[in-house]
C-alpha cells in the first residue's frame, strides 16, 4: 500500500465518537431498550407462576375440543353406520361399535343379553329382508348374516356358536324308531322341520352340510331342557327356575316370535331346520315336537318359556312350509 | 433478573461495535450527528432481535446489515445528492473536530474514498480501517475468503489510482 493510502486510512480510522458523545449514546441507549424489556423478563413469570393456570386452562380447552371433535365425528359415523346394511363399509362399525355399546349399556339398563341378543337377531333378519327387496342378497351376504345369527343364538343359549352353522340347511337323517337318540336330537326351540314326510319319529337331525358327523346344531341347554324318550311330553317342573334360566326362557320364547315373524327371509337364508318354525310349536307349551320326543323348557309364570310337544304321546310336528 | 445478561450481552456489543458502526454511517452520509443518529437507530432495531432471543450467529454481520438498510432509507429520502454536492454548499462533516488540519484530512479522506464504488468503499473500510480479515469479511458478506482477497486488492488498486 502506498503512503497516500496509508494516510487515507490512518484518517478514516481516527473517525469516531468521542468519549461524550459514547456516553451519551451508550446512555440514551440503556434508556431505549429499558423500555423495550428482554422477552426472556416477560416470559419468566409466565413460566412459574401465575400465567401456569392459564397454560393449564388453554391444554385443556384444546384437549376438550379434540374430544369434541372426535365425539361428533364418531357419533356421526355411527348414526350412519346404523342405517348400514351387511356389504355397506361402515356395516362392520354397526356391528362392533354401536351394537357393542348396546350389549355393554344393556345389563346397567336392566336389559338381560339373551333379550338384546334376541333384537339383534330380529336386526338381522329385517337386515337381510332390506337386501333381498333391494336384491342385494348375495351367497356371501348371506353367509355372512347366518354366521352373525349363530352368534347371537349361541349367546341367548349361552352355548359357543354353532359349529356348521354355515351349512346351508340341515339334515334330517332318517334312523330307527328303536333309536333313543331321537330326543337328543330336537332344539329347545321345540320344532324341527322334517325334509319329506317320513314320519317325523325317524328323523334325526343334525346340521352338517356333507358330514353328518360334524357337532350336532342342536341348542340344547344342560340343566333346563328336560327331554323325555317316548313322547311323554310334560312338564317337569321339579328344580326351581334361577333368574338367569329365566332370562332364557323368556329369549327363546323372543327368538322363536322373531323367527316366526320373518320365517320368509328365516327360509331364504336357509338357515339351519331349528331356527325353522313348524306348525303347532311355539310358547306356552304348544303341541309341537319330533316323534314323541317331548321338549320342554320349565314352567315359568307366564308359560313363555315351555316349547315342544308338552303333550308328548308321538305327536309328530307338521313342517309348516308343507 | 432474566433479563440482565441479555441487556449486558447487548451493551457489551455496543462497545465492541459502536465506532464502527459508526464509521460506517458517517462515511456514507458524511454527516456526524446523523451518524450518531443512525448508530442509535441501529443497535436499538438490534435490540428487537436480541430482547427476543433469535439465534444470532454474528452480532458484527446484524449490526453492519441494519445499519445499511438505514442508510439506504436515508439515502432515498435525501434524493441521492453527492458529497461533492454537499461540500461545494458548505457542508462540514467534521464540524466537531477541533483541528483544522484533522477537518482538511478527514475531507480529503472522504471525498476519496466516495469517489470509489459503493462495493469497493465497503471493502476497503472494512478492510483497512475495521481490521477485519478476509475470512471475516466473506463470512460477514456469504462470500468465499479467495473471492473477497481478490477484490480488496483491486478496490485497494483503484484507490491507489485515485489519489495518486
Amino acid at each position: 500500500m502506498d503512503e497516500k493510502s496509508k494516510k487515507l486510512i490512518e484518517v478514516l480510522k481516527q473517525t469516531h465518537l468521542s468519549s461524550g458523545e459514547r456516553k451519551q449514546l451508550c446512555a440514551e441507549l440503556v434508556a431505549d431498550i429499558s423500555k423495550m424489556p428482554a422477552s426472556t423478563e416477560v416470559l419468566a413469570p409466565q413460566a412459574s407462576g401465575p400465567s401456569w393456570p392459564w397454560q393449564y386452562f388453554a391444554w385443556q380447552r384444546v384437549a376438550w375440543a379434540i374430544a369434541l371433535v372426535l365425539i361428533i365425528g364418531t357419533g356421526s359415523l355411527s348414526a350412519f353406520a346404523e342405517q348400514s346394511l351387511p356389504g355397506d363399509r361402515l356395516y362392520p362399525m354397526k356391528l362392533s361399535f354401536n351394537e357393542g355399546i348396546v350389549r355393554l349399556t344393556a345389563p346397567a339398563l336392566g336389559s338381560p343379553v339373551s333379550e338384546v341378543e334376541v333384537k339383534l337377531v330380529k336386526r338381522r333378519l329385517e337386515e337381510a329382508e332390506k337386501l333381498a327387496s333391494q336384491e342385494r342378497l348375495s351367497p356371501i351376504l348371506k353367509e355372512q348374516i347366518k354366521i352373525q345369527v349363530a352368534k347371537q343364538v349361541a349367546v341367548i343359549n349361552r352355548a359357543e356358536p354353532i359349529a356348521a352353522v354355515s351349512a346351508p340347511v340341515a339334515v334330517l337323517t332318517p334312523v330307527s324308531e328303536s333309536d333313543d337318540t331321537i330326543p337328543t336330537a330336537v332344539s329347545e326351540l321345540g320344532d324341527t322341520k322334517p325334509v319329506d314326510n317320513r314320519e317325523a319319529g325317524s328323523m334325526k337331525v343334525f346340521s352338517t352340510l356333507d358330514d353328518v358327523t360334524a357337532p350336532s346344531v342342536t341348542i340344547e341347554p344342560k340343566t333346563e331342557i328336560q327331554t323325555e324318550a317316548g313322547g311323554s311330553g310334560g312338564v317337569s317342573g321339579d328344580m326351581p327356575m334361577t333368574k338367569m334360566e329365566i332370562e332364557k326362557a323368556e329369549a327363546l320364547s323372543g327368538l322363536k316370535e322373531v323367527l316366526e315373524e320373518h320365517q320368509t327371509i328365516v327360509e331364504e337364508l336357509e338357515l339351519p331346520t331349528i331356527y325353522q318354525v313348524t306348525e303347532g310349536s311355539g310358547p306356552a307349551g304348544a303341541g309341537g315336537g319330533v316323534g314323541g320326543a317331548g321338549v320342554k323348557l320349565p314352567n315359568i309364570e307366564s308359560g313363555a318359556a315351555s316349547y315342544g310337544a308338552s303333550s308328548g304321546g308321538g305327536g309328530g310336528g307338521t313342517k309348516k312350509s308343507d | 433478573m432474566a433479563g440482565k445478561p441479555k441487556e449486558a450481552e447487548f451493551l457489551k456489543a455496543y462497545e465492541a461495535y459502536a465506532d464502527a458502526i459508526f464509521r460506517r454511517c458517517f462515511f456514507k452520509t458524511s454527516d456526524r450527528e446523523l451518524a450518531k443518529d443512525l448508530t442509535q437507530q441501529t443497535f436499538l432495531r438490534a435490540w428487537t432481535y436480541w430482547r427476543e432471543g433469535r439465534d444470532i450467529e454474528n452480532e458484527r454481520a446484524l449490526l453492519y446489515r441494519i445499519a445499511n438498510n438505514l442508510i439506504i432509507d436515508w439515502y432515498r429520502q435525501r434524493k441521492s445528492e453527492s458529497l461533492d454536492d454537499l461540500l461545494e454548499k458548505g457542508f462540514d462533516p467534521v464540524a466537531e473536530r477541533e483541528s483544522t488540519e484533522d477537518k482538511a484530512e478527514i475531507s480529503w479522506a472522504l471525498q476519496n474514498l466516495s469517489r470509489l464504488k459503493e462495493e469497493d468503499q465497503e471493502l476497503i473500510t472494512l478492510r483497512f480501517v475495521e481490521d477485519m480479515s478476509p475470512k471475516d469479511i466473506a463470512a460477514l458478506k456469504g462470500e468465499k475468503e479467495n473471492n473477497i482477497s481478490v477484490r480488496i486488492h483491486r478496490a485497494l488498486g483503484r484507490l491507489r489510482k485515485l489519489i495518486t
